[in-house]
Parts: C-alpha cells; structure tokens; sequence
C-alpha cells in the first residue's frame, strides 16, 4: 500500500506547479493514479492530484489535435474526433492500454510517462510526430514526444505534461500496426505502428515506431530514411528492414529474446507498412 | 481527513486517511459488495462506477473519488426488484463464485445504461477488465444480451444447452436434469456478504507473514525485538517462538499420502517466498513494518532450481531436518518426495512384439490457480474458547484435523467454517494460511485477519506440478498400441503436498485411456517427483491429469500421423470402453491398496462423433484450402483433437455425509459437508435431495460447510462432489422420504378410501400421494409428525464411500490460426462434447466445462510462472500472469453425451476437472495440423511456436529402432 502524508488538489495551475516545486517532501503530481497506486511506491510523501486542472479537453481544428493530459484513456477511445483522426490509428492504440476499467482512470499524460502502461499508444504518438507541452514553475516548453524517451535522465520532475499536440496527417497516408503478444489483446512483445506515404509503386514516406525493441517506444529512424523512396513491395521493405533491424541493439527478457525479436520485428514492419 | 462521496445516492461523509484507496474505504465502510483479487486493478473485482463509469477502487485513493458519485453492487438491485443483468446472470447460470459476479454486473450495467443494444463484441470489451476464472466469459455474455433484449422489450429465448441422451440412459425425472437456478446464484449477483473477508470481528488484527528473500538457507540468528516495540504491533512469532511440529499443508484424508516436512516456521528457508516469520498488528500497515524491522541473519546454502539437477551426486539437500517423515519411496537424502515403478503387463515383451516404437520427450509448465479470490483466513477464540477458522478452503475437515496437533489443540477445540468460496481450483485444497492465523490468535487472544495479496499468490501459495515427460510408444503398422511407456520428472518445489497423489493421477489416468486394441495392456509408468527451491506445487484442477494427457495424446497424434492412419480412430480403436477394467486398478490407488474396477459406461466414441458433427470436422480436416487464410499467406488455420478421461473420486477412500431435516412448512434443510467452492455443488445436492422428496428445489435449504454444524465431508476435490456426497444426500433423502411415508400412509388412510402401505405412497408436487390419487401435504405430514401424532422429527443421515471412480469420457476439439512468421497462435474456437454420465443440472454443468476450457486455454497458450537465477518468481502480477480475459477468447462450444452410470442412483459421473485435460492436447494438435511441426513444450507462446517452425518444417518425429531403458535413458 502506498505511504502518504499529504495530498493536494489544487483548482490551478499555478498552484499545482508550487507545490510541486517545495523542496522537502517527496511530491507527485497524480493523474489517474493507476500506476502510482499500483506501484505502492514508498517513496511517495505528497501528491498533487491534477484533477481539478482543465486538462481534460480533446480539440481537434485544422491544427491537428490538442488533447490535455489528463484525458482519460477511455475518452480517448469514445471520441469521434480520435476515431476518425490517422485512420482511427490512435483510437485503436488507446484501446490496447490497460483494461476496460484502467482506461476510464489512466490519463495520457500518465501513460506517456509510464508507457509500458500503453505502449503501443505511446508508439502511434511518436509516428504522428506529436509534442507534448510541459508546464513547469518557471517556464512552458514544448518538445518532441520522441525527446523525452530519446533523452529520459532528463525527466519531467516538477513538471506537469499538460498537452498533447498531434499535426494534421495528410489524407493519403496509410496508418498500420502490427503486434505479438502472448494472449490477443495483452501488451504486446513487439509491436510496430507504422504511417505509410506512398506514391506511384513508391514510399514517399514511411514513419514507423516500435515497442519492445528497448525501455521506450522508439521511432526507427534510420530504417525511415532507408525506405524513403524505396519500392513499395514487401520483399523490398523487408529487406531493409531486416538490414535496419540487424544492427539495432535487442535485449532478452521474460517476453522474449533478442533473436526472436530481431527476427520478428522486420516482418511486422513489412505487414504494417506494406499492407498486404 | 474527511471525504464527501455520494454512495449509491446516499451522500456519504468519510474520515480516511490519504493513503486509503477508494476499495479499503468502501470495505471499511460495509460495501462488501466492492472485492479485493489484485492490487494492481487487473482483475477488476473490485470495480465501482464512478460518475457512471466502471472503475478498479483498489487502484483509486479515496480522496480522489471526494465529491464524485459511486454506484457500487448494493445499490444496483435488491432482490425483490434486481437489475435485468442480475436477473440474466442468475438465469443463463453465469453466477459460478460470484466473487466476480458484482463487477461484471456494474461493467455491464455501465455499458446498457449507454447502449441498450450492445453487440458482443462491445459487451466482451466492456467486460474485459474484470477476469473470471469460473466461467470462460461465456454465459455472462451471453447474460448481458439476454438483459439488453428484455431492457428493449424483447423477450428473447435463454440459451440452449446441447444433450443427448443415449437410449440406456433415459429416465424421466422432475428436478434432476433441469437447469436449476443455482441456490446461491441471486445472493451473490447482488453482492450480499457472503465471503471470509465480509466478517469483521470486534477486535480485529492484520497479520502479515515475512516471506524469505533466498532461495535455500539457514537461520542463523532472527532478531524481533525491534517489531515486538513498534506501537500497534501485537505479536511477532518466529521460529524461536513455536514447537516444531511436522505436518503436510496437502488437504487429504487420513492418513496424508506424502511426506511430513512443513512446520509452521521453520530454522530453514526452502523458497524465496518461504516463512520467516507472522506478525499480527492493529493494521496491515503496521504489521508489513513491523516484519521490515525483523532482523534476520541467513546462512545461504546452494540451492537446486532445475528439477534435473535434483537427485545428482553432490545435490544440496533441502529437507535435512531430523523430523522428516517419509512415505512410501520419499527419500530427503536424494531430494525424492514420491517415485513410481509401476508396470502393467509385460511392457518389454510388447516393445519386442511391435513393429515400431516411438520416443519423445514434453515438458509442461509450473501454472498457478490464479482463484480471484486471494486465500483469506479470520480466526477468533468463542465463547466457549474454542478456534474458530472461518477460512476460504474446499477441505474443511481435513483443515481441523490437520491442523489440531499444529496448534496444540485437540479437534473438538476448532471449529471450520466455509463460507462462499470465491474461486479454488485446488489451490484451496491446502492448509495454506490457517495456522498462520490461529497461532496468532492464540499469541494474542484476540481475532486474526490474514489474506494474501496477489503478489503472495504468485509467491507463496501453490500450483500445478511442472513436469518433464518421456513417452515410449509400441505400435503395429496397422495401428495397435501393443505397449505404452511413460517417464514423468515431475517438480514438487519446496515441500511435497501432494506429490505422490497428483503425480499419481498424471499415469494414472493418462495412460489408462490406451490399453490397446488387444485389451491386454502394456503399460509402465515410472516417475520420480523431487524437491527444487520454488514454490511448492500443490493440487490444481485435473490434479496432474492434464500434465499427463499433452504427452500421451500430442504422442498419439503424432504416431498415428506417422502411420498414415486417422488420428481419431486410431485413438478409439486403442482406448477403454465400457466392460473393460481399469487398467491401473490393481495396481495404484493414490498410496493405498488398489482393488479391480469395472469401466461401466464410456461415451467417448459418441462424443467424438457429435463433436466432429458440430465442427464440420469432416470437411475440415486434411482440407488444405481451408487450412489457408484469403489474402494472409502467413496464416494457416489448423483442426485439432484430444480424447480424455478423468476421474470420479478417489474409490475406497473418499467419503461424503449429509443431514436432511424436515420443516414445519415442508421445507427440508440439507446439512452437507461438501464444499461448495463456485462450481454449484449445494445445487445439484439440493436437486437430487428435492427429487427423492417430491418438492421444487426452493424447499431444499442447502447449507454448507461447518464442522459443528455438517456432517463429515473430504471436501471439493477429485471431482468427487456430485457422485459421493451426492449419493450421501440420496442415501439421507431416502430415509427422510421413508419417514414421510409412515407419516403420510397413516394420514392418508384416515381420509375416505382403503388402508395405504407407506411403500405405496409417491412423493412429488409437494405432497404424498396415494396410488388412487388422495394426498397429503409435505406440510402435513410435517406438521403432523412435529406437533400432532406419534411426535418425531422427520431426518436423515447418509453417508457414501465408492468401491469405484467412474471415469467421465470426453473429446475435445480446437481450431486456430498460426502465424508462421512470428509464432502467433489465435485460438479460433474449442468445443467439447463430454461423457459425464447423466447430468443433473445442464447449467452449472456446462458452465463448468467452459471455465475449465478458459482454464485450460491459459495453460496451453499464456500461462507460465518462471523464475530468475536466484529462484525468484518472475510472474507477480495479472499483467505478467496472463489469463485470458472476456475479448480474448474464441467461440465455445459444449455439449454432453449422457450415458447412465451404474454405480450411481441417478446416473452421474464427473465434470469438474476434465475440461482442463484436452485443451493444450487439442490446441497443439491444431497447431500440428496448421504447420506440420509439433510442439514438445507448453505454453504455446509465439517465441515457443516460432523457434518449432525454424527447427523443423514438417515433424522429424520418426520411429526408433533401439531404445535403452526408459528411465535410462532420460
């Protein structure tokens, strides 16, 4: 069970980000809580429970999305705007994080920070290129999701990642996901969620991320360029992909190893953006 | 702090303190309704609606719910006026535990209070937070569309279940045979506190246990003074603080089968997870520091991980204490708990007769019970100073006597309590946890709480005996098994609860089913069970039945493949059938002295043909456009098999009672013994008890269990319940009805008409009628026989011991999808179509097929507990354990074959643990049949499944020519 001494719910921003900030206690800010409270972190002297911040809005306009984070997973996945946006590509993320009940209390902003709660949700944010906002007591700064897994000793201590920016996708590009998992719906070994540009027999462009390859979702970026252009085939991509995939550093764990890995990964890569 | 909730439109103002989750608040506060099965919000029992949506309470703290609105079960219905999910549960037979039951109700109410006209596959989505280990998902399902077409003012038909009586089976029965409500069902679908967490003595303390951190060690110094000082510490007991006594935690009848080498704390660590220590407090909190702050010196010695490595030269030892008690072949010094050397027939002569001889090696997973509910255990002194353990258990009397001696008590000072059992599948067959409880009871005289959280299940509690199996298999070309060989390497971990028993069975019944065409078996089954540094294994639904029937029936399909001929037939033109003998009946019986028996009814070739009529099997199988997939050239679908039996009580042994007692109103209340653990046993009994005395199933008040209370049962285990304390509760029924016979032909012949003989009197529709037709009531006589004549209460005891174990016969189908590029196994769909005699209630019966088909589904594809280099259990959580929740599983089929069983006065035969023995066989057949390579080893992970593709394209299983002894050569 966690050990707690104070929690806060403060009704502004300002106000969350002061307490945040007090030096002494060891203070959280809370979202919907399910993996602080699941984790029974001991650590844990003070929480900020965001709840009354108005972070909980989805807004689409030609922009693209903003979605706050403390959007409830489960909102994420009832919302029309999220099911019609990239081929309904994040909508069917944000179904596979968590369970039915889970969803209606994970915030992304939470599952962002803790994506081994919703990997594949955080994958298709890094191939929509979004950004997140970070509210901290001296300054508001907008990054690259991609920065913040690329670089995690940095962190987000005393922050408060209030916004999810996702860019427009074009029409013509084809979204694709692929996934092993031990059971159908459970999180996935490997997984690969792809946004496909093709023109003619050609990829125009190809933004592809992956799961279970590292600590982090992470975008395959080298593999990207290398598609660029590239036949449109299946053999084609997975041949590259498997060029890609085989100097990528892999890792064993309890899921799987890193040959299985190294030699799944480049077949969903294929599937994901070669829609066969 | 104080916290407004508005709870079930009640407004509601709380003192918490903030660490409290919104499940600990609920409960505290008396919504027992709001369950504990997980702390991670995985299993969803503990689901509420918060504003209007289902959420996980143990992963919410309380004061983030401040100011919301909470709808939690006790608001949802009452049962005067329940909701129509609750009315539709109760009434497809969906309610098994029901310890999920009140979750799924608010999941599913969410969802029809947002869409009345839901599709399935939004009511599994929905439902898919909260796992079930009961029921495969299938029948609550089906539940929440029978309540979304009623809430839309249709009034749809209730599912059908399949039956088909087989001509010598016939009989015409009024209450047996029907798909009775289960007596418990409506209570339970409204959350009424039925469970052991639902008591709350005054006084209460938390208790907690200190689990080791290594694998093997010694104690060399333990040092509790500083938990002793800590305010609100009540007790801490260590070894130091206990006498020795050495007992086994296997629930079984007396005496044990197995070795004596548990005591309740020990100078010694075996497991990482082992006891170290108790402590009991005024919170769990205080309790869980106040084991932190135990000072505990460990001597580490080497430990053994790998069950190969067990009876090596120079194997650490891990029982050395003097006060070990063997039994039968256990040998501490070799790390051995139970061996067998069992042959049938000449085995060598058949394997020189046959004209080919097969040889594989299977290996098959540590598996947990995973029951939602956790163990959980509340122990006081009475009045009278007397123990009460009010615990969740299937052997309550087994706990009492096991337990006495352990705690310096004679049996006559405890008394046991079963309330509703929130799930056990053997795990409860245990003495897990009680004495934990009661030797802190007895520290402190005062009452005792202990539960274990997930993370202890995983840890610390038990599980299915992991195995190593090699098979040896003699054939003719034109397919006769002339002799059968089976080695099983089998790991009991840490201490040997049930050892010999489930290791046993894995032969025992496996290898009994394929005496071989010519009736005259070859059979050998050698095994050795040893001590590793894991968790101890234990009892598990199929009690190592299914360990044994991946190898045997995987090896079969194999063989008959390799011979060129149908696997199913040469499977029936090997197997028992009615009139044979058992073959291993006079030679094993679980440690005691085996007598012959007669397999009297066997419907397994009718059940392989109605399953392969409900399959299109036919049209399917060996189809190689079927087995493609349009468009996805990486998928194959495959057709698989597997033909079982189990069991039906232990013969000789068990034993079971019941009580009847005849009320003022006609009424009866049946006192058993048996342990109604979720699966409907208090409903078939009260059938079979309201068949004998003419009345519906509403006057049969069933009660069970308590050892003051109820006559002796064994408990819920061997599939036992239905064919021995049933016969029980016909043996006492019969004497009531023969009471009530006396009664009513005196009363009768007072009334207008000629002189009745009691013999002539019928009971049924509540009286007692004479052959011409005058009558009275049930109420009558009862009053009658109460207050009026020849005073007497009208009552019964029976009691019924078996010379026999019928075995229950079934086939079981899979079909599903390979992914020959990553392994990825979809299981399509599984139908089982079962031979377990005449069936007394189609409802609770199928639901037990389908959640021993989920069950079985997990150990096939998903379940496994493995372990680090330091024997520490990877697995501690419902995300890392994966069962199979409701959107995850494929279409279920069941269906039933009833033959009459003989030995019994209505026919029955098992059902509880054969759903568990053909799944994983089936599922790698299919598998086999997609790809053409054949799994030795279970789960069927993708990494498993891909790794068996790159190795073999096609089964490099053949014939050997030369093969050295068995057990040599493993």
């Amino acid at each position: 069970m966690i050990s707690l001494l104070e929690y806060h719910r403060p009704d502004s921003l300002t106000q969350a980000l002061q307490l945040l900030s007090r030096k002494g206690l060891r203070t959280v800010p809370l979202g919907g809580g399910t993996g602080i409270v699941a984790g029974s972190r001991q650590d844990i002297e003070a929480i900020v429970d965001l709840a009354l911040l108005p972070l909980h809005y989805i807004e689409s306009d030609a922009d693209g999305l903003r979605i706050g984070g403390l959007c409830r997973l489960g909102d994420l996945c009832s919302s029309p705007g999220i099911a019609a946006f990239a081929g309904g590509l994040l909508a069917a993320a944000a179904r596979r994080a968590g369970t039915s009940l889970l969803r209606n209390q994970a915030t992304l902003a939470g599952t962002i920070l803790t994506p081994e709660a919703g990997p594949e949700l955080c994958a298709a944010l890094l191939v929509l290129e979004a950004e997140i906002v970070l509210h901290r007591i001296e300054n508001t700064s907008v990054l690259p999701l991609g920065s913040l897994y690329k670089n995690p000793a940095a962190g987000i201590e005393g922050a408060i990642l209030g916004e999810i920016r996702v860019p427009p996708v074009p029409a013509d590009v084809r979204p694709g996901s692929e996934r092993v998992s031990r059971t159908p719906e459970s999180p996935p070994i490997v997984s690969v969620v792809a946004l496909t540009h093709i023109e003619g027999e050609r990829i125009a462009e190809c933004r592809i991320a992956a799961t279970g390859i590292g600590r982090h979702p992470a975008r395959l970026a080298s593999l990207e360029k290398l598609l660029r252009n590239a036949p449109a085939d299946p053999e084609s991509i997975a041949a590259l992909a498997r060029e890609s995939v085989n100097r990528l550093e892999l890792f064993n764990d309890g899921d799987a190893s890193a040959a299985y890995r190294r030699a799944v990964l480049p077949v969903l890569i294929r599937r994901a953006t070669a829609f066969e | 702090m104080i916290i407004n909730l508005t709870i079930n439109n009640q407004p509601k103002v709380l003192e918490i303190e903030p660490r409290d989750t919104l499940l600990r608040v609920l409960r505290r506060n008396g919504y027992f309704g709001v369950k504990h099965g997980c702390e991670t919000g995985e299993c969803g029992a503990c689901a509420v609606l918060l504003d209007c949506r289902p959420v996980a309470s143990c992963v919410l703290l309380a004061l983030q719910a401040d100011g919301c609105r909470i709808s939690t079960i006790e608001g949802v219905g009452t049962r005067a006026a329940p909701h129509p999910v609750q009315t539709a549960l109760v009434e497809t037979g969906a309610v098994q535990c029901g310890y999920c039951t009140p979750a799924m109700v608010l999941a599913a109410k969410a969802l029809l209070d947002k869409n009345q006209n839901p599709t399935e596959s939004e009511i599994r989505y929905a439902m898919g937070g909260v796992l079930c280990r009961c029921t495969g998902y299938l029948k609550p399902v089906q539940a929440v569309l029978l309540a979304a077409a009623r809430m839309r003012g249709e009034n749809p038909r209730l599912p059908e279940i399949r039956l088909t009586v087989l001509p010598e089976a016939v009989r015409e029965w009024r209450v047996v045979g029907q798909p009775e409500i289960k007596v418990d069902a409506m209570k339970l679908a409204l959350g009424k506190p039925a469970f052991a967490d639902d008591v709350e003595p005054r006084g209460l303390l938390h208790a907690k246990i200190l689990h080791s951190p290594v694998a093997h060690a010694r104690i060399k110094n333990i040092d509790a003074s500083r938990a002793r000082a800590m305010p609100g510490v009540v007790a801490v007991v260590t070894h130091l603080d206990l006498p020795r006594v050495v007992y086994s935690t296997a629930g079984q009848s007396d005496p044990i089968p197995g070795p004596l080498d548990m005591v309740s704390l020990d100078d010694k660590v075996r497991f990482v997870g082992d006891r170290v220590a108790f402590a009991a407090a005024e919170t769990p909190e205080i309790a869980a520091r106040a084991l932190e702050s135990i000072e505990v010196e460990y001597e580490p010695l080497p430990a053994i991980f790998d069950p190969r490595d067990a009876m090596k030269e120079g194997a650490p030892r891990i029982h050395d204490q003097t006060d070990y008690v063997p039994f039968g072949e256990s040998n501490a010094a070799r790390n051995l708990a139970a061996a067998f050397r069992i042959d049938i027939g000449d085995v060598e002569k058949g394997f020189a007769e046959a004209d080919l001889v097969f040889e594989d090696e299977y290996v098959v997973p540590k598996v947990q019970q995973a029951s939602i509910e956790p163990h959980i255990t509340v122990t006081w002194w009475d009045e009278n100073d007397r123990m009460v353990i009010l615990t969740s258990t299937q052997v309550p009397f087994h706990i009492r006597r096991i337990l006495a001696p352990v705690l310096g008590l004679s049996p006559k000072q405890i008394r046991v309590i079963k309330p509703r059992i929130g799930g056990g599948f053997g795990g409860k067959q245990e003495v897990l946890i009680e004495d934990v409880a009661a030797h802190l009871t007895i520290a402190t005289g005062r009452p005792v709480r202990l539960e274990y959280t997930r993370e202890e299940e995983f840890l610390a509690a038990r599980s299915r005996h992991p195995m190593r199996v090699r098979m040896k298999t003699g054939v003719r070309r034109d397919g006769t098994v002339v002799a059968n060989a089976m080695y099983a390497l089998s790991d009991t971990g840490a201490y040997g609860c049930h050892a010999l028993t489930v290791t046993g069975n894995t032969g025992h019944k496996s290898m009994a089913l394929y005496p071989g065409a010519a009736k005259a078996p070859n059979i050998r089954f050698y095994a050795d069970v040893v001590y590793t540094n894991t968790p101890p294994a234990g009892a598990f639904r199929g009690y190592g039945v299914p360990q044994g029937y991946l190898p045997v029936d995987v090896h079969m399909e194999r063989i008959a493949r390799k011979l060129g001929v149908d696997p199913i037939e040469f499977r029936l033109r090997n197997a028992l059938e009615a009139g044979d003998e058992h073959p291993f009946s006079r030679v094993w019986s679980e440690g005691r002295a085996p007598k012959p028996e007669i397999i009297h009814s066997c419907g397994l070739r009718e059940c392989v043909a109605a399953g392969k009529r409900i399959l299109d099997w036919d049209k399917k199988y060996g189809n190689a456009a079927w087995r493609e997939a349009p468009g996805k050239p990486w998928l194959r679908r495959g057709i698989g098999f597997a033909a079982v039996m189990q069991g039906t009580a232990i013969p000789y042994l068990d034993m079971g009672a019941a009580s009847i007692k005849m009320n003022e109103d006609g009424s009866f209340n049946l006192l058993c013994g048996a342990t109604d653990l979720g699966t409907g046993s208090d409903t078939v009994l009260a059938q079979m008890a309201a068949e004998i005395l003419g009345c519906p199933l509403e006057d049969i008040l069933a009660y069970s269990s308590d050892t003051d209370f109820t006559p002796f049962d064994k408990g819920a285990y061997a599939s036992s319940t239905t064919y021995i304390s049933g016969r029980a509760v016909v043996n006492a029924a019969e004497q009531v009805a023969a009471q009530i016979r006396r009664v009513a032909a005196r009363m009768i012949g007072r009334l207008a008409g000629p002189e009745v003989a009691p013999e002539q009197v019928e009971l049924h529709d509540r009286k007692a009628w004479a052959l011409d037709g005058r009558s009275v009531t049930l109420a009558e006589v009862a009053l009658n026989s109460l207050h009026h004549e020849d005073q007497h209460q009208i009552m019964g005891i029976g009691s019924y011991m078996s010379p026999e174990s019928p075995a229950p016969f079934a086939a079981q189908f899979a079909e599903v999808t390979v992914d020959l590029e990553t392994g990825q196994v979809t299981p399509d769909r599984l139908v089982m179509v079962v031979d377990s005699g005449r069936i007394v209630n189609p409802a609770t019966a199928s639901g037990q097929i389908e959640g021993g088909m989920a069950q079985a589904l997990g150990y096939a594809l998903s379940e496994e507990m493995r372990f680090d280099r330091d024997g520490r259990i990877l697995e501690r959580d419902f995300s890392d354990y994966r069962i199979f929740a409701a959107h995850e599983m494929p279409a279920m089929e069941v269906a039933f074959v009833e033959t009459y069983e003989p030995s019994h006065p209505f026919g029955v035969k098992a059902v509880a643990e054969i759903p568990m023995d053909g799944v994983a066989p089936a599922v790698v057949n299919a598998i086999g049949d997609a790809t053409g390579v054949w799994l030795k080893e279970i789960p069927a992970t993708p990494e498993r499944v891909w790794r068996a593709l790159q190795r073999e394209r096609g089964d490099a299983f053949q014939a050997v020519s030369e093969v050295t002894s068995i057990a040599e050569s493993f």
